[in-house]
C-alpha cells in the first residue's frame, strides 16, 4: 500500500485477546499474507484514526522470542526488518507475569513500545487487581488498561502509540549483576550506529545468536563472556537469560498485582466437569453428538431450502434470450451455485461451532482429553480439532491442522483429515448403500474408513518417526464465548475459504461441462472401463460421475443418477458394485478445494503424493473389497 | 521425584528437566525455569497432565512430565 503514515504491530502471547483487539481496530478490511518462506499467517489492517491512515499488523501469538518456532522468528524479523513505528504488546492482566516476560523480551528491543493491559474486567473477576501506574513506573512505558471486546481503552492506547512513535526512546531493563557487567563490557566492541541497539545486540550475542554485521572480535568475546557465565551457572546460557528474565517479571508483577478472593466458583465447577476423568469425556461425547446432530440438522434443512430455490431459478434462466445460455448454466452458474450449497449449510456452521469452543477455552481442553487417543496414531491432543472438523468438511480440517507445532504432526494431520468421511461423502454413503442395501452396510463403511485411518496413522507412525515431544499447551480459562468475535471469527475463516476454493469448483465444473460438451468424455469413459470392469467390478457409466465426484463429492451420486439414468440405483447396480463404488469415492482422490488446501499448507509435490498415493489406494483396496464381496455377496 | 509422579493439588519446585535445548527452553519460555513452584491441577493417572505455574496454567504431555525432575514441597 504504502500510503499509511503510521504501522502499528501487535505483539503478544495466545489467548490474551490480541485478535480481538485487531479485529476491533480493523473491523473486517484486512488481508492475511504468509511471511515469505513460512507458513506463518501476518494480518494487515487499515485504521483510519484522527486523519492518519494507520496500518495495523498482527504478529503471531508467541510466548518469547527464543526462535524456537517459526512463529517467534517470524515475530522478531518482522520488527527488525520491518521496523514498525511502534508496537503494542497486548498482556492478559490476570496472567501478569507471564506476559511480563515476553514484555522485557520487547523492551530488549528497544523498539517504541506501548503496553495494553487487556482482559483486566476478567483479571478482576478472577480477583487479580493490577496497579497501572506502578507498572507504566517499573516498565518506564506507557501501559493503558484495555477490554478489546469491548472496545475498551482502545482510543487512549492508539493515542499513546502515537505519540510513542513520536519519541526515540531507550529504555533498559536491567539483569543481575553478574550478566549486567558481562553485556556492558561487549557493548564496548560493539560500533555505535548498530541496529536495534547495543544492548540488544550484545544480548542476542552472548545468548549464542549468529548474526552478520559484526566483528569476528565481538563474537569471540562474547562466546568467552557466555562460557564465563556458563560456568558460574553450571547450565546453558539461553536457560540463564530466561531465568533472569522470569525473576524481574516475577518481581514487577508482584510489585503490581494485588489479589482478592477470586469469584471464580462458577469456573472451577465447569471445570470440576469437563476435565475429569468420567464426566469429562461424557461431556466430550455430548459436545461431539450435539455438534454433528445441530450440523447435519441445520445442514439438510437449510440445504433443502436453497436447492429448491436454486432449482426453481434454472427455468427462469433457461427461458432468458441469451446466447450459450444452457452453458452458462450447467458451466458457471451451477458449479458456482453448488459450491454455496456446500457452503452455507455445512461449513458456515462448523465455522461458527469451531469460533465458540475456541473463545470459550473449551477447545485446550479438549485437546487435554484426546491426547491419549492421539497417541495411538502417532499424533497429539491438538491433532484431534482439525481430524474432528474434517468430519464437516476437509477443507477446514487441512487448514485447521495449523495450530500443530511440529512440522511432522501438521503433515500428518493434513493427510489423515482428507481421509475423514465428510459431509458429502455422508450424503453417498447415506444415499446410495444406506438407502438401497441396509443401514447396518453404511454403518460398516463408515468404521472401515476410521480404522483405515487409524491403520495409516500407525503405519505412517513408524515410517515417518516423531519430531516432537509432546503436547505442551496453556490453558486458558474457560469463559462464556464473545458473539461478536464468534461471528467475526466465522466471518473471516469463510471468506478465506470462498476465496480459495469456489473459483476452483467453478473453474473444474466448466471444464468438465466443455469436456462433456465437446464429446471429450466418451474417450475417457472408454479408457478407463477395462480398469473399472475387470478390476473393479463396476459398470463404464460409473466412470464420468467418478471424475466429477473430484469436484465435489457428492456429484459422485447425482452424476451417477443421470449417467445411469436412473435414481433407483438397484435397478443398475448390485450390492457389491455400489459399496466398491463408494469405498471408490470414500478414499479415491480428495476433492478439487481439500487439493486446493493441501497444496496451500504442504506445497505441491507433497500434495501430488497425497493424491497419487489415495488413488492407488482406493483403486487397491476397492479391488480387494470387489475380490472379497464376490466370494460373500453377489 | 518427577512431575507425573505428583498428586492433583501437591506443590513442587523444579529442579531439573531432562531433554534438548529446544524443549527444556521452550519449556522455561511458558515458565517452567528451574526454581519455579508448579501445582499440579490435574493427573489422572495416564495421559497428560495440568499444572499451575506462574499462575497460568499449562497442558504436559505426560512423556515431557516425566522428565520434568521436582522435590515435593
Amino acid at each position: 500500500m504504502g500510503r499509511e503514515d503510521l504501522v502499528i504491530a501487535l505483539c503478544g502471547n495466545a489467548n490474551v485477546g490480541k485478535s480481538a483487539l485487531f479485529n476491533q481496530l480493523t473491523g473486517l478490511r484486512q488481508t492475511t499474507g504468509n511471511w515469505p518462506g513460512k507458513t506463518v499467517e501476518i494480518k494487515e489492517g487499515i485504521l483510519y484514526y484522527r486523519g492518519k491512515y494507520i496500518k495495523v499488523v498482527d504478529l503471531p501469538g508467541i510466548y518469547s522470542l527464543s526462535t524456537y518456532s517459526p512463529e517467534e522468528e517470524v515475530a522478531e524479523e518482522y520488527i527488525l526488518k520491518n521496523k514498525p513505528d511502534v508496537v503494542i504488546n497486548v498482556i492478559d492482566a490476570a496472567h501478569l507475569e507471564r506476559n511480563l516476560f515476553f514484555t522485557i523480551q520487547l523492551l530488549e528491543l528497544g523498539v517504541p513500545l506501548v503496553v495494553a493491559l487487556n482482559q483486566v474486567d476478567f483479571a478482576e473477576s478472577e480477583g487479580v487487581f493490577v496497579d497501572v501506574l506502578k507498572l507504566q513506573r517499573l516498565l518506564s512505558i506507557p501501559v493503558v488498561p484495555t477490554v478489546a471486546i469491548k472496545g475498551k481503552g482502545l482510543k487512549t492506547l492508539i493515542d499513546e502509540a502515537i505519540k510513542q512513535s513520536e519519541k526515540k526512546r531507550i529504555t533498559t531493563i536491567e539483569f543481575g549483576k553478574e550478566v549486567e557487567s558481562r553485556i556492558n563490557e561487549l557493548v564496548g566492541y560493539l560500533p555505535e550506529n548498530i541496529y536495534p541497539s547495543k544492548r540488544f545486540i550484545a544480548i542476542k550475542l552472548l545468548e549464542g545468536k549468529e548474526l552478520e554485521n559484526v566483528a569476528d572480535e565481538a563474537k569471540e568475546k562474547a562466546k568467552d563472556l557466555a562460557l564465563s557465565l556458563e560456568k558460574i551457572h553450571g547450565e546453558p546460557i539461553s536457560f540463564i537469560f530466561t531465568s533472569e528474565r522470569y525473576s524481574k517479571a516475577e518481581f514487577i508483577a508482584r510489585e503490581t498485582t494485588e489479589l482478592k478472593r477470586p469469584e471464580k466458583k462458577i469456573r472451577e465447577f465447569l471445570d470440576s466437569i469437563f476435565v475429569s476423568p468420567i464426566s469429562g469425556y461424557i461431556a466430550l461425547l455430548i459436545i461431539f453428538l450435539l455438534i454433528f446432530g445441530t450440523v447435519y440438522q441445520f445442514g439438510s434443512f437449510i440445504g433443502g431450502i436453497l436447492e429448491n430455490f436454486f432449482t426453481s431459478l434454472r427455468e427462469p434462466f433457461l427461458a432468458l434470450n441469451l446466447p450459450y445460455k444452457e452453458f452458462l448454466w450447467n458451466g458457471i452458474i451451477e458449479g458456482f451455485l453448488g459450491s454455496i450449497y456446500v457452503v452455507i449449510p455445512y461449513i458456515l456452521p462448523f465455522y461458527f461451532i469451531l469460533g465458540v469452543l475456541e473463545d470459550s477455552g473449551y477447545l485446550a481442553r479438549m485437546a487435554f482429553l484426546t491426547d491419549s487417543a492421539m497417541h495411538l496414531i502417532g499424533l497429539h491432543g491438538k491433532a484431534s480439532l482439525p481430524l474432528f472438523l474434517g468430519f464437516g468438511c476437509n477443507v477446514p480440517a487441512v487448514l485447521g491442522s495449523r495450530i500443530i507445532e511440529s512440522k511432522r504432526e501438521r503433515e500428518l494431520t493434513c493427510f489423515l483429515s482428507t481421509l475423514v468421511p465428510c459431509s458429502a461423502r455422508t450424503i453417498i454413503i447415506m444415499g446410495l448403500v444406506g438407502a438401497f442395501i441396509g443401514f447396518k452396510w453404511a454403518l460398516i463403511l463408515y468404521f472401515i474408513s476410521l480404522f483405515i485411518i487409524f491403520a495409516i496413522g500407525k503405519i505412517a507412525q513408524l515410517v515417518y518417526k516423531s519430531d516432537s515431544p509432546g503436547l505442551i499447551m496453556e490453558i486458558p480459562s474457560i469463559r462464556a464465548p464473545s458473539l461478536k468475535m464468534v461471528i467475526k471469527s466465522a466471518y473471516f475463516k469463510l471468506k478465506d475459504f470462498v476465496v480459495y476454493a469456489i473459483p476452483l469448483i467453478v473453474a473444474g465444473n466448466a471444464l468438465l461441462e466443455i469436456l462433456n460438451e465437446a464429446n471429450w468424455l466418451t474417450p475417457v469413459e472408454n479408457f478407463f472401463a477395462p480398469l473399472f470392469n475387470d478390476f473393479l467390478g463396476l459398470p463404464s457409466f460409473s466412470v464420468i460421475p467418478l471424475i466429477f465426484g473430484i469436484l465435489r463429492k457428492e456429484l459422485g451420486l447425482i452424476m451417477l443418477a443421470a449417467f445411469s439414468g436412473t435414481a433407483n440405483f438397484s435397478s443398475v447396480l448390485l450390492p457389491r458394485q455400489m459399496i466398491v463404488y463408494s469405498i471408490i469415492i470414500l478414499f479415491y482422490f480428495p476433492c478439487v478445494a481439500t487439493i486446493a488446501a493441501l497444496f496451500k499448507e504442504l506445497g505441491l509435490r507433497k500434495m501430488v503424493f497425497i493424491v497419487l498415493f489415495e488413488i492407488i489406494f482406493a483403486i487397491s483396496i476397492g479391488a480387494l473389497a470387489n475380490v472379497i464381496l464376490k466370494i460373500f455377496m453377489l | 521425584m518427577s512431575l507425573s509422579d505428583l498428586n492433583e493439588k501437591e506443590k513442587a519446585r523444579i529442579l531439573k528437566i531432562q531433554g534438548g535445548v529446544g524443549l527444556i527452553q521452550r519449556l522455561m519460555d511458558l515458565g517452567l525455569t528451574y526454581g519455579a513452584i508448579v501445582q499440579v491441577v490435574r493427573n489422572f493417572g495416564r495421559g497428560p497432565v495440568i499444572v499451575s505455574v506462574r499462575n497460568t496454567e499449562i497442558a504436559l504431555g505426560r512423556g515431557i512430565a516425566r522428565k520434568i525432575w521436582v522435590e515435593k514441597i
